[in-house]
């Protein structure tokens, strides 16, 4: 059975592809439109999915959107009754979505691909439901915990479901408007980034805090109770009301209006930043081990997805404490991923496909997305004049690169099928040298043109983890957080540092371990293993570098800067590649060095092109 | 987006204003007796799955109508009009190719708004 799975309008739109329960494609809006987050309708997506299946001559069995737009229009109806005459800023806010574009939804997916379906009906699958899908179909798992948390569905906002063979049953569920996605975007909103895309720095910069406001958030903001369940206090929050994140009474609680977008960060940040991360994974560490109890000894394993399992800091905190003996996180654990979970859903639970568990996951790597041929690319440069040189073999590649690095160059590695995910995990990819206490700042102020506080992620050999992280697990997709092992370590204390001023780029510049540039400050690393099976190209390039250096981790960042979506096609990356302060761009089996380019001329500034997230 | 011209979302925000007493405490605070805030999944009549499809005003009411069939939700059967009205008066006009962007309606919405 052909099945695709839609996500959109809300945030991160995608489409994704099943075919007799496989997974064939996957991909997120954003990469083909350059529009970060694009939440429409995924017309480029869902047209690359049929190309990838090659669809051409066939109709598309069952279309699924990944979720209810009736259960939010109830949701939308309820709290506007809730807020009766103070209503008005939420109906002027949601009314024109809900009604030319939420609920028109089968009218906006047939307008694009009306015409390969085998009938104009389609499903539509509950938010969490979704999440809680692609977080067990694919993981390696016969039996399964499932634990989805994000800041809304339809009502539900957090849930604790069983996987077994093909079937999934929720069991209970956390409701708007509480909502641990809610409370950590709007600490994040606090702290002056962006809701929707700001929170993964904010987690990055809680490492440079102390967690002062810990107890106040406990006696102030939210409730747990002992299983983790919790409920907010709305006296603190706006978002009910349709207007802003957070109320008059949150900015009084912590002390002061809240930090302003791109101002300076202060003390207060970094220790809000540090408490609220202590909040939010003794929660879900609460919620594992309730979980383990309902669902009985008999299972052992934890699956996770939705926004909140992209926090990899507490997903590090959740595998460390072995309340389940595996864990497996969906790589695309936002809302992208709610259309590979509906498709997956309609294909296994609904369907009764056969969901051909075999010992590893079925995500394939995550690697999803469109790929370019070697003509294709030889054919853009030859096109567009730009000088390469071409290797034989992917041996002599490897050999070229593993020397840059060692050399302190940075590279733009792009090569076979792009990620389905926010994370890249070496197919489109910025790599550098582990070993150089300047990478941090350099990486992040003159290529990714982003904050200096934020960290870089390491790729290790798999089979070479435990040498350097307090890790033995398999973590494919960055998705896991792990210490850098104490003997690698040099002695650094971020409180002293801090005394001296909160200025991060003399802070990040001071080694930490023996691979600096990708240490945190508390010596944690978000660390992606590489093996041989997960992405062949990328292992034997990590090898080589070892063997050259006798190092086996690299720094690996995306392909894009700040505020642009990872780089999709090989011009995109051409172009990145020559805005910034890249050395070399890798294209397959193409190689391009900086100093050999024509000069670069663009007809519009690319930084007003790209907002700053 | 300004609404305040628009005869639909006046209508609707008068049945919501109508309806406030039976609402207005929808959103349960902190309970210091609970034991437990977790909601069973079988006291929740969310559907994991259902099929989409309808062209006309009694297509779509019956979706409505079946939304809102227990008698807890029976004066939300209030709103179905207004939301017939307000859903066919905006139904998209089927064109070729790419959908119009929503950028330009979206770019209007404060910048740091949770977006739901």
């Amino acid at each position: 059975m052909i099945i695709l799975g839609i996500s959109a309008l809300y945030h991160d739109a995608a489409a994704a592809l099943v075919v007799d329960g496989e997974i064939i494609a996957a991909a997120q809006e954003e990469r083909f439109t350059r529009v970060k987050h694009d939440l429409n309708m995924p017309v480029n997506a869902m047209l690359y999915c049929l190309k990838e299946g090659n669809l051409q001559d066939k109709k598309i069995d069952k279309v699924v959107f990944y979720d209810n737009p009736f259960l939010i229009l109830d949701r939308f109806l309820k709290n506007v009754c809730a807020l009766g005459q103070n209503s008005w800023d939420l109906i002027n806010r949601s009314f024109n979505t809900m009604f030319s574009k939420k609920i028109w939804i089968q009218n906006a997916i047939s307008s694009v691909i009306g015409d390969k379906m085998k009938e104009q009906k389609i499903y539509i699958a509950e938010h969490h439901i979704s999440h809680a899908a692609s977080a067990f179909y694919p993981s390696p798992f016969d039996q399964a915990v499932i634990v989805t948390v994000d800041g809304v569905g339809e009502w539900a906002t957090t849930t604790v479901g069983l996987g077994v063979n093909n079937k999934i049953e929720i069991l209970k569920q956390i409701n708007y408007p509480h909502s641990l996605g809610m409370l950590y975007s709007a600490f994040t909103f606090f702290c002056g980034f962006k809701v929707n895309s700001g929170e993964y720095k904010f987690m990055g910069l809680a490492p440079y805090g102390q967690p002062v406001y810990y107890e106040k958030i406990k006696q102030n903001i939210i409730d747990i109770k002992p299983d983790g369940s919790y409920r907010l206090n709305l006296e603190y929050f706006d978002y009910q009301n349709g207007r802003t994140m957070i109320g008059p009474a949150f900015e009084k609680l912590f002390d002061g209006p809240r930090r302003e977008f791109e101002s300076p960060i202060s003390k207060r940040e970094m220790d809000i930043a540090a408490s609220v991360q202590k909040v939010l994974e003794e929660v879900l560490l609460l919620m594992a081990k309730d979980a383990s109890k309902t669902a009985g000894s008999l299972v052992k394993n934890l699956v996770l997805a939705g926004g909140v399992a992209l926090n990899c800091v507490a997903n590090g905190k959740i595998y460390k404490e072995k309340i389940f003996e595996r864990v497996w996180i969906q790589p695309a654990a936002g809302d992208a991923g709610g259309a590979l979970g509906s498709a997956l859903y309609l294909s296994h639970h609904v369907f009764g496909e056969h969901c051909k568990k075999t010992g590893g996951d079925l995500q394939k790597g995550s690697y999803l997305g469109p790929s370019y041929n070697e003509s294709e690319i030889r054919d853009f440069l030859e096109n567009s004049g730009y000088p390469y040189h071409k290797y034989k073999d992917i041996k002599e590649r490897n050999y070229n690169i593993a020397s840059a690095l060692n050399d302190g160059k940075v590279i733009g590695l792009f090569q076979g099928r792009m990620e389905f995910g926010p994370r890249a995990l070496g197919n489109r990819s910025i790599i550098g040298d582990a070993r150089s206490p300047q990478m941090q700042s350099r990486m992040n102020l003159k290529i990714k043109y982003r904050e200096s506080f934020r960290p870089f992620a390491p790729s290790v050999l798999r089979e070479k983890v435990n040498e350097y992280f307090e890790l033995d697990e398999a973590s494919p997709y960055m998705l896991l957080v792990a210490n850098v092992n104490q003997d690698r370590r040099i002695p650094f204390d971020i409180d002293e540092q801090l005394k001296k001023g909160t200025n991060m780029l003399p802070i990040v510049n001071k080694a930490r371990s023996d691979i600096p540039a990708v240490t945190h400050v508390d010596y944690s690393a978000r660390i992606q293993t590489v093996s041989d099976k997960d992405n062949a190209p990328y292992h034997g390039l990590l090898k080589y570098f070892e063997d050259m250096t006798g190092c086996a981790v690299i720094v690996n960042t995306s392909f894009n800067v700040r505020g642009e979506p990872i780089v999709c096609s090989p011009k995109e990356a051409y172009n990145c590649f020559m805005r910034t302060d890249m050395d070399i761009l890798v294209l397959e089996n193409f190689l391009l060095y900086k100093e050999e380019q024509p000069e670069f001329k663009e007809n519009e500034n690319w930084r007003d092109k790209y907002e700053l997230d | 987006m300004n609404l305040t011209d628009d005869k639909d979302a006046q209508l609707l925000y008068d049945i919501a204003c109508k309806l406030q007493k039976k609402y207005e405490h929808l959103f349960s605070p902190i309970d210091n007796v609970l034991q437990s805030y977790y909601i069973a999944r079988d006291r929740c009549k969310h559907k994991e799955i259902e099929e989409l499809y309808f062209d006309t005003p009694v297509d779509l009411r019956k979706y409505l109508e079946k939304l809102w069939e227990s008698e807890e939700d029976r004066e939300m059967k209030k709103f179905i009009p207004v939301i017939l009205a307000a859903a066919f008066k905006r139904r998209p006009v089927k064109k070729d190719g790419n959908e119009k962007s929503a950028k330009a309606e979206d770019s209007q919405l404060p910048e740091f708004v949770y977006n739901f």
